[in-house]
Protein backbone atom coordinates (compact mmCIF):
# COMPACT_ATOMS: atom_id res chain seq x y z
CA UNK A 1 0.00 0.00 0.00
CA UNK A 2 2.79 2.36 0.78
CA UNK A 3 5.38 3.13 -1.86
CA UNK A 4 8.84 3.98 -0.73
CA UNK A 5 10.24 5.82 -3.73
CA UNK A 6 8.38 9.15 -3.27
CA UNK A 7 9.46 9.12 0.37
CA UNK A 8 13.03 8.45 -0.72
CA UNK A 9 12.75 11.37 -3.16
CA UNK A 10 11.45 13.59 -0.39
CA UNK A 11 14.20 12.51 1.99
CA UNK A 12 16.82 13.01 -0.73
CA UNK A 13 15.55 16.54 -1.34
CA UNK A 14 15.75 17.28 2.37
CA UNK A 15 19.26 15.85 2.64
CA UNK A 16 20.29 17.81 -0.43
CA UNK A 17 18.96 21.01 1.08
CA UNK A 18 20.77 20.42 4.34
CA UNK A 19 24.00 19.63 2.49
CA UNK A 20 23.69 22.80 0.41
CA UNK A 21 23.01 24.89 3.51
CA UNK A 22 26.11 23.41 5.13
CA UNK A 23 28.13 24.13 1.98
CA UNK A 24 26.84 27.69 1.99
CA UNK A 25 27.69 28.06 5.66
CA UNK A 26 31.33 27.26 4.86
CA UNK A 27 31.50 30.19 2.44
CA UNK A 28 32.70 32.77 4.90
CA UNK A 29 34.60 34.71 2.26
CA UNK A 30 33.61 35.96 -1.12
CA UNK A 31 31.74 38.93 -2.33
CA UNK A 32 28.61 39.59 -0.34
CA UNK A 33 25.72 39.64 -2.65
CA UNK A 34 22.38 40.98 -1.68
CA UNK A 35 19.41 41.32 -3.83
CA UNK A 36 15.71 41.31 -3.62
CA UNK A 37 14.30 44.71 -2.99
CA UNK A 38 17.66 46.23 -3.67
CA UNK A 39 18.11 44.40 -6.90
CA UNK A 40 16.29 46.69 -9.33
CA UNK A 41 18.97 49.21 -8.58
CA UNK A 42 20.98 49.82 -11.65
CA UNK A 43 24.67 50.28 -11.12
CA UNK A 44 25.74 53.84 -10.83
CA UNK A 45 27.90 53.75 -13.93
CA UNK A 46 25.17 52.14 -15.98
CA UNK A 47 22.47 54.73 -15.55
CA UNK A 48 23.69 58.28 -15.53
CA UNK A 49 20.85 60.74 -15.20
CA UNK A 50 20.05 62.29 -18.53
CA UNK A 51 20.17 65.78 -17.06
CA UNK A 52 23.59 65.36 -15.54
CA UNK A 53 26.92 65.05 -17.34
CA UNK A 54 27.29 61.28 -17.46
CA UNK A 55 30.93 61.00 -16.63
CA UNK A 56 31.07 63.33 -13.68
CA UNK A 57 27.93 62.78 -11.66
CA UNK A 58 26.50 59.33 -12.05
CA UNK A 59 23.30 58.86 -10.12
CA UNK A 60 22.25 55.77 -8.30
CA UNK A 61 18.63 54.95 -8.78
CA UNK A 62 16.79 54.76 -5.49
CA UNK A 63 15.41 51.32 -4.90
CA UNK A 64 12.29 52.42 -3.18
CA UNK A 65 10.05 54.62 -5.19
CA UNK A 66 9.48 57.85 -3.33
CA UNK A 67 5.93 58.01 -2.09
CA UNK A 68 4.06 60.35 -4.39
CA UNK A 69 1.72 61.87 -1.84
CA UNK A 70 3.02 62.97 1.52
CA UNK A 71 0.93 61.30 4.17
CA UNK A 72 -0.01 62.56 7.55
CA UNK A 73 2.85 61.13 9.51
CA UNK A 74 4.18 62.22 12.85
CA UNK A 75 7.88 61.99 13.45
CA UNK A 76 9.55 62.08 16.85
CA UNK A 77 13.27 62.46 17.23
CA UNK A 78 15.85 63.03 19.91
CA UNK A 79 18.74 61.60 21.84
CA UNK A 80 18.41 58.64 24.13
CA UNK A 81 19.48 58.67 27.76
CA UNK A 82 23.21 58.82 28.47
CA UNK A 83 23.79 60.14 24.92
CA UNK A 84 24.06 56.57 23.77
CA UNK A 85 22.44 57.18 20.41
CA UNK A 86 19.86 59.17 18.50
CA UNK A 87 16.40 57.81 17.90
CA UNK A 88 13.62 58.72 15.51
CA UNK A 89 10.15 57.20 15.39
CA UNK A 90 7.66 57.83 12.58
CA UNK A 91 4.00 57.04 13.12
CA UNK A 92 1.38 56.67 10.41
CA UNK A 93 -1.96 55.52 11.73
CA UNK A 94 -1.41 52.31 13.62
CA UNK A 95 2.00 51.61 12.10
CA UNK A 96 5.34 52.88 13.32
CA UNK A 97 8.89 52.75 12.07
CA UNK A 98 11.98 53.71 14.00
CA UNK A 99 15.69 54.14 13.51
CA UNK A 100 18.25 54.05 16.27
CA UNK A 101 21.69 55.24 15.31
CA UNK A 102 24.86 56.38 17.04
CA UNK A 103 26.39 57.85 13.89
CA UNK A 104 29.33 55.48 13.95
CA UNK A 105 28.44 51.82 13.94
CA UNK A 106 25.36 51.02 16.06
CA UNK A 107 22.12 51.17 14.15
CA UNK A 108 18.77 49.43 14.09
CA UNK A 109 15.74 49.75 11.81
CA UNK A 110 12.56 48.78 13.60
CA UNK A 111 8.93 48.45 12.57
CA UNK A 112 5.84 47.79 14.59
CA UNK A 113 2.43 48.87 15.68
CA UNK A 114 0.72 51.61 17.61
CA UNK A 115 -2.21 50.58 19.80
CA UNK A 116 -3.74 53.65 21.39
CA UNK A 117 -0.73 55.27 23.00
CA UNK A 118 1.43 52.13 23.15
CA UNK A 119 4.18 51.43 20.64
CA UNK A 120 5.76 48.04 20.07
CA UNK A 121 8.52 47.78 17.48
CA UNK A 122 11.05 45.13 16.60
CA UNK A 123 13.82 44.65 14.07
CA UNK A 124 14.76 41.46 12.22
CA UNK A 125 18.11 41.58 14.01
CA UNK A 126 16.59 41.43 17.48
CA UNK A 127 16.23 45.06 18.54
CA UNK A 128 13.06 45.90 20.47
CA UNK A 129 11.41 49.16 21.33
CA UNK A 130 8.49 49.85 23.60
CA UNK A 131 7.16 53.34 24.02
CA UNK A 132 4.23 55.38 25.22
CA UNK A 133 2.82 58.50 23.62
CA UNK A 134 1.87 61.29 25.95
CA UNK A 135 -1.72 62.49 26.03
CA UNK A 136 -1.24 65.24 23.48
CA UNK A 137 0.96 63.02 21.33
CA UNK A 138 3.84 65.47 21.47
CA UNK A 139 6.42 63.09 22.91
CA UNK A 140 7.22 59.41 23.32
CA UNK A 141 8.93 57.88 26.30
CA UNK A 142 10.17 54.35 26.36
CA UNK A 143 12.97 51.85 26.27
CA UNK A 144 14.89 50.41 23.36
CA UNK A 145 16.88 47.19 23.55
CA UNK A 146 19.60 46.42 21.09
CA UNK A 147 21.71 43.31 21.55
CA UNK A 148 23.95 44.10 24.52
CA UNK A 149 22.35 47.41 25.40
CA UNK A 150 19.20 48.74 27.01
CA UNK A 151 18.59 52.45 26.92
CA UNK A 152 15.64 54.66 27.82
CA UNK A 153 14.49 57.70 25.87
CA UNK A 154 12.13 60.59 25.75
CA UNK A 155 11.87 62.15 22.32
CA UNK A 156 9.61 64.92 21.08
CA UNK A 157 7.69 65.58 17.92
CA UNK A 158 9.66 67.36 15.21
CA UNK A 159 8.61 69.24 12.09
CA UNK A 160 9.95 69.10 8.54
CA UNK A 161 12.78 69.17 7.58
CA UNK A 162 13.60 67.40 10.82
CA UNK A 163 12.69 63.75 10.74
CA UNK A 164 13.77 60.33 9.58
CA UNK A 165 15.22 59.68 6.12
CA UNK A 166 16.35 56.56 4.38
CA UNK A 167 18.10 55.75 1.15
CA UNK A 168 18.93 52.43 -0.43
CA UNK A 169 21.04 52.31 -3.52
CA UNK A 170 23.80 50.41 -5.22
CA UNK A 171 26.95 52.44 -4.86
CA UNK A 172 30.08 51.17 -6.56
CA UNK A 173 28.68 47.66 -6.67
CA UNK A 174 27.62 47.48 -3.03
CA UNK A 175 24.02 47.79 -1.96
CA UNK A 176 24.06 50.48 0.66
CA UNK A 177 21.38 51.47 3.12
CA UNK A 178 21.69 54.92 4.62
CA UNK A 179 19.65 56.23 7.50
CA UNK A 180 19.57 59.80 8.73
CA UNK A 181 17.93 61.37 11.72
CA UNK A 182 17.60 65.12 11.36
CA UNK A 183 16.91 66.79 14.69
CA UNK A 184 14.89 69.91 15.33
CA UNK A 185 18.04 72.03 15.52
CA UNK A 186 19.12 70.83 12.08
CA UNK A 187 21.87 68.52 13.25
CA UNK A 188 22.12 65.15 11.56
CA UNK A 189 23.11 61.69 12.66
CA UNK A 190 23.35 58.84 10.19
CA UNK A 191 24.99 55.65 9.14
CA UNK A 192 25.72 54.31 5.68
CA UNK A 193 25.84 50.53 5.72
CA UNK A 194 27.16 48.58 2.75
CA UNK A 195 28.02 45.65 4.97
CA UNK A 196 30.29 47.78 7.11
CA UNK A 197 28.58 50.62 9.00
CA UNK A 198 30.18 54.02 8.56
CA UNK A 199 29.10 57.61 9.24
CA UNK A 200 26.60 58.80 6.65
CA UNK A 201 27.35 61.67 4.28
CA UNK A 202 25.49 64.89 4.87
CA UNK A 203 21.92 64.85 3.64
CA UNK A 204 20.56 67.78 1.68
CA UNK A 205 17.10 67.81 3.27
CA UNK A 206 15.73 70.25 0.71
CA UNK A 207 16.51 68.09 -2.30
CA UNK A 208 16.50 64.80 -0.43
CA UNK A 209 19.89 63.90 -1.75
CA UNK A 210 23.33 63.00 -0.52
CA UNK A 211 26.65 62.24 -2.15
CA UNK A 212 28.20 58.90 -1.25
CA UNK A 213 31.56 58.02 -2.80
CA UNK A 214 30.86 60.46 -5.63
CA UNK A 215 27.44 59.01 -6.33
CA UNK A 216 24.21 60.89 -5.75
CA UNK A 217 21.73 58.90 -3.71
CA UNK A 218 18.12 59.87 -3.24
CA UNK A 219 16.60 59.69 0.21
CA UNK A 220 12.97 59.56 1.16
CA UNK A 221 11.22 60.44 4.35
CA UNK A 222 10.24 57.47 6.44
CA UNK A 223 6.55 57.89 7.16
CA UNK A 224 5.83 55.09 9.60
CA UNK A 225 4.09 52.42 7.55
CA UNK A 226 7.30 51.45 5.83
CA UNK A 227 8.70 47.96 5.68
CA UNK A 228 12.45 47.65 5.89
CA UNK B 1 -22.93 3.80 9.74
CA UNK B 2 -19.91 1.82 10.66
CA UNK B 3 -18.05 3.06 7.61
CA UNK B 4 -17.96 6.66 8.72
CA UNK B 5 -15.13 6.37 11.23
CA UNK B 6 -13.16 4.23 8.78
CA UNK B 7 -13.63 6.82 6.06
CA UNK B 8 -12.74 9.58 8.42
CA UNK B 9 -9.54 7.90 9.48
CA UNK B 10 -8.64 7.10 5.87
CA UNK B 11 -9.21 10.70 4.96
CA UNK B 12 -7.06 11.73 7.89
CA UNK B 13 -4.20 9.54 6.79
CA UNK B 14 -4.40 10.20 3.06
CA UNK B 15 -5.23 13.91 3.00
CA UNK B 16 -4.89 15.62 6.36
CA UNK B 17 -1.49 14.20 7.26
CA UNK B 18 0.20 15.09 3.94
CA UNK B 19 -1.39 18.53 3.96
CA UNK B 20 -0.32 19.14 7.54
CA UNK B 21 3.20 17.97 6.76
CA UNK B 22 3.34 20.21 3.71
CA UNK B 23 2.08 23.18 5.69
CA UNK B 24 4.69 22.48 8.35
CA UNK B 25 7.44 22.43 5.70
CA UNK B 26 6.20 25.71 4.20
CA UNK B 27 6.04 27.40 7.59
CA UNK B 28 9.41 26.00 8.66
CA UNK B 29 11.07 27.34 5.52
CA UNK B 30 9.51 30.76 6.01
CA UNK B 31 10.46 30.91 9.67
CA UNK B 32 14.02 29.79 8.92
CA UNK B 33 14.24 32.36 6.13
CA UNK B 34 13.09 35.07 8.48
CA UNK B 35 15.07 34.12 11.58
CA UNK B 36 18.35 33.18 9.98
CA UNK B 37 20.42 36.31 9.56
CA UNK B 38 21.01 36.57 5.79
CA UNK B 39 24.70 36.27 5.08
CA UNK B 40 24.62 37.65 1.56
CA UNK B 41 27.45 35.26 0.74
CA UNK B 42 27.10 32.80 -2.07
CA UNK B 43 28.94 29.85 -3.47
CA UNK B 44 30.59 31.04 -6.63
CA UNK B 45 30.23 28.75 -9.59
CA UNK B 46 32.92 28.82 -12.25
CA UNK B 47 31.78 30.19 -15.58
CA UNK B 48 29.03 32.36 -14.20
CA UNK B 49 29.21 36.00 -13.33
CA UNK B 50 27.21 35.77 -10.12
CA UNK B 51 25.13 33.51 -7.96
CA UNK B 52 22.07 35.25 -9.32
CA UNK B 53 22.79 34.18 -12.86
CA UNK B 54 23.57 30.63 -11.72
CA UNK B 55 20.25 30.55 -9.91
CA UNK B 56 18.38 32.01 -12.86
CA UNK B 57 19.78 29.41 -15.23
CA UNK B 58 19.16 26.55 -12.82
CA UNK B 59 15.61 27.78 -12.35
CA UNK B 60 15.18 27.92 -16.12
CA UNK B 61 16.37 24.31 -16.42
CA UNK B 62 13.84 23.41 -13.74
CA UNK B 63 11.14 25.26 -15.66
CA UNK B 64 11.86 23.24 -18.79
CA UNK B 65 11.67 20.07 -16.71
CA UNK B 66 8.41 21.38 -15.26
CA UNK B 67 7.02 21.56 -18.80
CA UNK B 68 8.01 17.91 -19.22
CA UNK B 69 6.20 17.28 -15.93
CA UNK B 70 3.03 18.94 -17.18
CA UNK B 71 3.00 17.12 -20.51
CA UNK B 72 3.77 13.71 -19.02
CA UNK B 73 1.18 14.23 -16.27
CA UNK B 74 -1.48 15.18 -18.82
CA UNK B 75 -0.59 12.08 -20.82
CA UNK B 76 -0.72 9.82 -17.77
CA UNK B 77 -4.18 11.11 -16.96
CA UNK B 78 -5.30 10.41 -20.52
CA UNK B 79 -5.59 14.01 -21.63
CA UNK B 80 -3.19 13.58 -24.54
CA UNK B 81 -4.53 10.72 -26.67
CA UNK B 82 -1.43 10.73 -28.82
CA UNK B 83 0.69 9.76 -25.83
CA UNK B 84 -1.79 7.55 -24.04
CA UNK B 85 -0.53 4.44 -22.27
CA UNK B 86 3.10 4.79 -23.21
CA UNK B 87 5.20 2.72 -20.85
CA UNK B 88 7.88 5.40 -20.53
CA UNK B 89 5.50 8.08 -19.26
CA UNK B 90 5.80 7.09 -15.61
CA UNK B 91 9.60 6.92 -15.52
CA UNK B 92 9.90 10.14 -17.51
CA UNK B 93 7.52 11.91 -15.14
CA UNK B 94 9.29 10.60 -12.05
CA UNK B 95 12.81 11.32 -13.17
CA UNK B 96 12.13 14.70 -14.73
CA UNK B 97 10.43 15.64 -11.47
CA UNK B 98 13.36 14.47 -9.39
CA UNK B 99 15.76 16.31 -11.65
CA UNK B 100 13.65 19.47 -11.45
CA UNK B 101 13.62 19.41 -7.66
CA UNK B 102 17.31 18.54 -7.58
CA UNK B 103 18.32 21.60 -9.58
CA UNK B 104 16.20 23.83 -7.36
CA UNK B 105 17.96 22.65 -4.19
CA UNK B 106 21.11 24.80 -4.59
CA UNK B 107 18.86 27.70 -5.53
CA UNK B 108 16.64 27.48 -2.47
CA UNK B 109 19.65 26.90 -0.24
CA UNK B 110 21.13 30.17 -1.48
CA UNK B 111 17.80 31.95 -1.15
CA UNK B 112 17.39 30.77 2.43
CA UNK B 113 20.96 31.11 3.59
CA UNK B 114 22.16 34.23 1.84
CA UNK B 115 18.95 36.21 1.42
CA UNK B 116 16.20 34.95 3.69
CA UNK B 117 12.49 35.64 3.58
CA UNK B 118 12.06 39.25 2.52
CA UNK B 119 9.11 41.48 1.91
CA UNK B 120 10.71 44.73 0.83
CA UNK B 121 8.79 44.82 -2.41
CA UNK B 122 5.86 42.86 -3.86
CA UNK B 123 7.99 40.78 -6.22
CA UNK B 124 10.23 39.65 -3.39
CA UNK B 125 7.34 39.03 -1.03
CA UNK B 126 5.54 36.96 -3.65
CA UNK B 127 8.72 35.05 -4.41
CA UNK B 128 9.35 34.32 -0.74
CA UNK B 129 5.79 33.10 -0.22
CA UNK B 130 5.79 30.98 -3.38
CA UNK B 131 9.09 29.41 -2.36
CA UNK B 132 7.53 28.20 0.88
CA UNK B 133 4.38 27.05 -0.93
CA UNK B 134 6.37 25.17 -3.56
CA UNK B 135 8.30 22.97 -1.14
CA UNK B 136 5.24 22.51 1.05
CA UNK B 137 3.22 21.34 -1.94
CA UNK B 138 6.09 19.16 -3.10
CA UNK B 139 6.07 17.50 0.32
CA UNK B 140 2.31 16.92 0.09
CA UNK B 141 2.74 15.40 -3.36
CA UNK B 142 5.50 13.00 -2.31
CA UNK B 143 3.49 11.90 0.73
CA UNK B 144 0.35 11.57 -1.36
CA UNK B 145 2.20 9.49 -3.96
CA UNK B 146 3.41 7.10 -1.31
CA UNK B 147 -0.12 5.74 -0.79
CA UNK B 148 -2.43 3.94 -3.19
CA UNK B 149 -5.53 5.00 -1.30
CA UNK B 150 -5.08 8.73 -1.75
CA UNK B 151 -8.21 10.35 -3.19
CA UNK B 152 -8.02 10.73 -6.96
CA UNK B 153 -8.12 14.52 -6.90
CA UNK B 154 -5.16 14.92 -4.58
CA UNK B 155 -2.32 14.38 -7.06
CA UNK B 156 -3.70 16.54 -9.90
CA UNK B 157 -4.56 19.35 -7.50
CA UNK B 158 -1.27 19.30 -5.63
CA UNK B 159 0.67 18.76 -8.84
CA UNK B 160 -1.07 21.82 -10.22
CA UNK B 161 -0.14 23.79 -7.10
CA UNK B 162 3.49 22.69 -7.42
CA UNK B 163 3.59 23.69 -11.09
CA UNK B 164 1.81 27.01 -10.53
CA UNK B 165 4.05 27.86 -7.58
CA UNK B 166 7.17 27.03 -9.54
CA UNK B 167 6.05 29.06 -12.54
CA UNK B 168 5.42 31.99 -10.20
CA UNK B 169 8.85 31.51 -8.64
CA UNK B 170 10.51 31.57 -12.03
CA UNK B 171 8.56 34.64 -13.17
CA UNK B 172 9.44 36.56 -10.00
CA UNK B 173 13.13 35.66 -10.10
CA UNK B 174 14.72 34.35 -13.27
CA UNK B 175 12.47 36.22 -15.71
CA UNK B 176 12.94 39.36 -13.65
CA UNK B 177 16.70 38.79 -13.63
CA UNK B 178 16.94 38.18 -17.38
CA UNK B 179 14.75 41.15 -18.25
CA UNK B 180 16.64 43.41 -15.84
CA UNK B 181 20.19 42.34 -16.52
CA UNK B 182 19.92 40.58 -19.87
CA UNK B 183 20.61 36.97 -20.73
CA UNK B 184 23.94 36.92 -18.96
CA UNK B 185 25.82 33.97 -17.66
Amino acid sequence: MAHRSPLVTLAAALVGLVVMLVVDSTQSTGSPETYGANAPVATASATPTPTAPPATTPTATPTTTPKPVPRRASVYAGRTAAHYATLAIAIAGDRAAAYLCDGRRVEAWLTGSVRGIRLQLTSPRGARLTGTLDGRRTSITGVVDVPGHRVSFRITRVAVPAGLYRARARVRGAVTTIGWIVLGNGSQVGIADDGTPAPAPRLDTVRGRAMLSGVTVTARRVSGDDIF
Amino acid sequence: MTTTPVRASTWTVTVAVPLAAGAAVAVALGVYGRLHEPTGVAVNVAGFSSARSVKSWLATVALLLAVVQLVSALAMFGRLPALADRAWLGPVHRWSGRAAVAVTIPVVAHCLYALGFQYDDPRVLLHSLLGCVFYGAFTVKMLGLSRDDSPGWLLPVIGGVVLAAFTGLWLTSALWFFTTFGLTR
